[in-house]
């Protein structure tokens, strides 16, 4: 079966279109841009999802297709309602409507990658996926307005719809701005990670390959609706500062500063997915691990 | 402009609207200065014919064109308060057709986020309320549904009022002003054009036709007399409210019932029932919020409310 991942040139995009791959999925990536490391047999189809018609001319250059993964998104924290938040209608809800709507024949599934962000501030935990939705971000409004709009559109089409609730993401390949590969290349350049405030928060950081796991076992499995993908294990920031310096040698210790963090304590069951996706996560540890691994071979 | 201190400029977007003529009229009783925000103003007003006031100035803007919003920005940052009625409503919200999944979004989510962007910097704004709809909801999973029932929208129209409502939160949490997003049933009362209930029982008897039920009418939905809903929008524009709001009949009435209404009305109306082209759905929304934080209740009873709505027609048949 072919499926089109849009999206798969980014940090996620490139190890679901990996794994995919792997389980002999025929694969195209549909970005923007195209990695500068093709996986063998990846196809890339260039498209720019805010030109007129971009989605709707990629879904019609992919030609018939299995199933569909979104992934593409501008990763945000902004609190507020700026020009970005017309920028991520456009991307996370008008362009995979139009993609879907275009796509012909219709696929079998249609996986959307969404974010815990859903969810806003925690009311109780951990959070699972009947807890309420009350986004406090725009991009996490997009996020949800996306999910029903795909929801019902599919649910009309006929298209089995999952939706992917991701939680922190961290592993080889990602950014260094984000706090664990750049812990990671602090603590092996003997400067220590320093959190802000006293680190206690507690939070939830998924593993990228289980991330694609999960996106495999959605298109695999006969399985719908939404899902929590995260570590299910809560940890703190400190945990993770004290891990990553233990990894890389004992170098530098994790400093705290007096600072009050803004914070807001986040912890996501995945025991749905557990059971109608044979998602596993990774511990923490082993997953930091590995992330350091690939690290360690470029610093 | 001379300003009254009590009150102050409400811009009323969808001014033209059923609703919105009401809320007008509503807010000018109360003194208030108000100006229709529409794309087109110049609309000829559906309830001219009850004397309604016009709003005291127009405006003239298509909210989802984001450059037209922004050269209208020196008079958005003249209101006190906003009021949001504005918005596309497919004639068949379940219908969920291709072309009302891109003009919802447009109209209503893309509008939502210029609306609220062109008024982030304003200093004189109070409050933003906003006319949502039950169908942020979906499938009630109990009755009556109150603010805190899961939201699980089964239409594009829904799915829209609904990211427009969590932008709004958004909105307010970050400039700490009053808001409020009202999730109203369907509107009815003098001007209703839309093809709900009433109104197509209304306008089956201008027909000389039978009102025709699907099913046995045991059905019960919600209304909420337009009078009443824009008494309430008035209410909270200086009462701190609640961020979510449903209004409704409190109780819900039976298909059979709204027939029957009418049927008392007009002399000689027929109740025809035809097979049920739907499942049974029964929709009543809870009103106890509204009651306590707005002290709040619908005023106009069913028969009240077609009475004035079948006068309404009448009258603007002899007109026309």
């Amino acid at each position: 079966m072919k499926v089109a991942v849009v999206g798969g040139t980014g940090f996620v995009g490139r190890h679901v279109v990996r794994r995919l791959l792997e389980k002999t999925f025929e694969v195209v990536n549909i970005d923007k841009l195209s990695s500068e490391q093709l996986y063998p047999g990846e196809q890339v189809l260039l498209c720019d999802l805010h030109a007129d018609d971009g989605a709707a001319r990629a879904a019609r250059d992919a030609g018939e297709i299995g199933g569909a993964v979104w992934l593409a998104a501008t990763i945000r924290q902004v609190t507020s309602i700026d020009d970005s938040a017309e920028d991520d209608l456009v991307t996370m809800v008008e362009a995979p409507l139009a993609f879907l709507t275009a796509l012909s024949p219709q696929p079998k599934v249609f996986v959307y990658i969404s974010s815990i962000q859903v969810y806003g501030k925690p009311v109780t935990l951990p959070v699972d996926e009947t807890h309420p939705t009350d986004p406090f971000t725009a991009y996490g409004v997009a996020k949800l307005c996306a999910e029903h709009y795909l929801r019902i559109a599919c649910d009309k089409a006929g298209v089995r719809f999952v939706s992917l609730r991701l939680a922190f993401v961290y592993g080889p390949g990602q950014h260094f701005s984000n706090v664990i590969p750049k812990f990671l290349t602090e603590a092996a350049k003997h400067q220590s990670p320093i959190i802000k405030g006293d680190g206690k928060e507690i939070r939830d950081d998924v593993y990228v390959e289980d991330v694609a796991d999960a996106v495999a076992s959605a298109i695999e499995m006969d399985c719908s609706g939404t899902f929590n993908i995260s570590s299910g294990q809560p940890h703190t920031l400190l945990t993770v500062a004290n891990e990553i310096c233990a990894l890389t040698g004992n170098l530098v210790q994790p400093v705290v500063t007096p600072e009050k963090s803004d914070w807001v304590d986040r912890w996501y069951t995945v025991a749905k997915a557990e059971k109608q996706l044979n998602f596993k996560a990774t511990p923490l540890e082993q997953g930091l691990r590995k992330t350091w691994q690939d690290l360690a071979k470029q610093v | 402009m001379a300003r009254s201190s009590e009150t102050g400029v409400v811009g009323v977007t969808g001014a033209t609207g059923h609703l919105g003529q009401w809320v007008i009229s509503e807010l000018t009783k109360r003194g208030y200065e108000t100006v229709s925000i529409s794309r087109t103003p110049t609309k000829i007003r559906t309830i001219e014919s009850l004397g309604f006031p016009s709003a005291t100035r127009t405006l003239a803007l298509d909210l989802s064109d984001w450059n037209k919003v922004q050269q209208a920005s020196p008079q958005l940052l003249e209101l006190d308060y906003v009021l949001h009625l504005a918005g596309y409503i497919p004639d068949d919200t379940n219908k969920n057709v291709e072309f009302d999944a891109a003009k919802t979004l447009k109209q209503n989510v893309t509008s939502m986020v210029h609306l609220l962007r062109s008024v982030r910097s304003s200093k004189r704004l109070k409050a933003v309320l906003f006319a949502s709809s039950f169908e942020v909801y979906g499938t009630p999973r109990q009755l009556p549904v109150d603010e805190d029932h899961p939201t699980e929208p089964l239409s594009y129209y829904g799915a829209s009022k609904l990211a427009c409502e969590k932008y709004l939160s958004i909105f307010g949490n970050e400039t700490g002003l009053r808001h409020c997003s009202f999730r109203l049933p369907a509107v009815y009362g003098p001007g209703d054009q839309l093809n709900r209930a009433i109104g197509n029982f209304i306008r089956a008897t201008t027909r000389k036709e039978p009102l025709a039920i699907y099913g046995d009418g045991s059905d019960r939905r919600d209304l909420v007399y337009a009078g009443d809903a824009a008494r309430a929008l008035a209410d909270c524009l200086e009462t701190p409210v609640p961020t979510v709001l449903n209004l409704g009949s409190g109780t819900g009435y039976s298909i059979l019932e709204m027939a029957q209404a009418v049927q008392s009305l007009l002399d000689g109306t027929e109740i025809v029932m035809a097979e049920r082209k739907k499942p049974k759905l029964d929709y009543v929304l809870s009103i106890e919020r509204a009651k306590q934080e707005l002290n709040w209740s619908p005023e106009v009873s069913l028969e009240q409310g077609i009475k004035a709505q079948l006068q309404w027609h009448s009258r603007r048949e002899t007109e026309t």
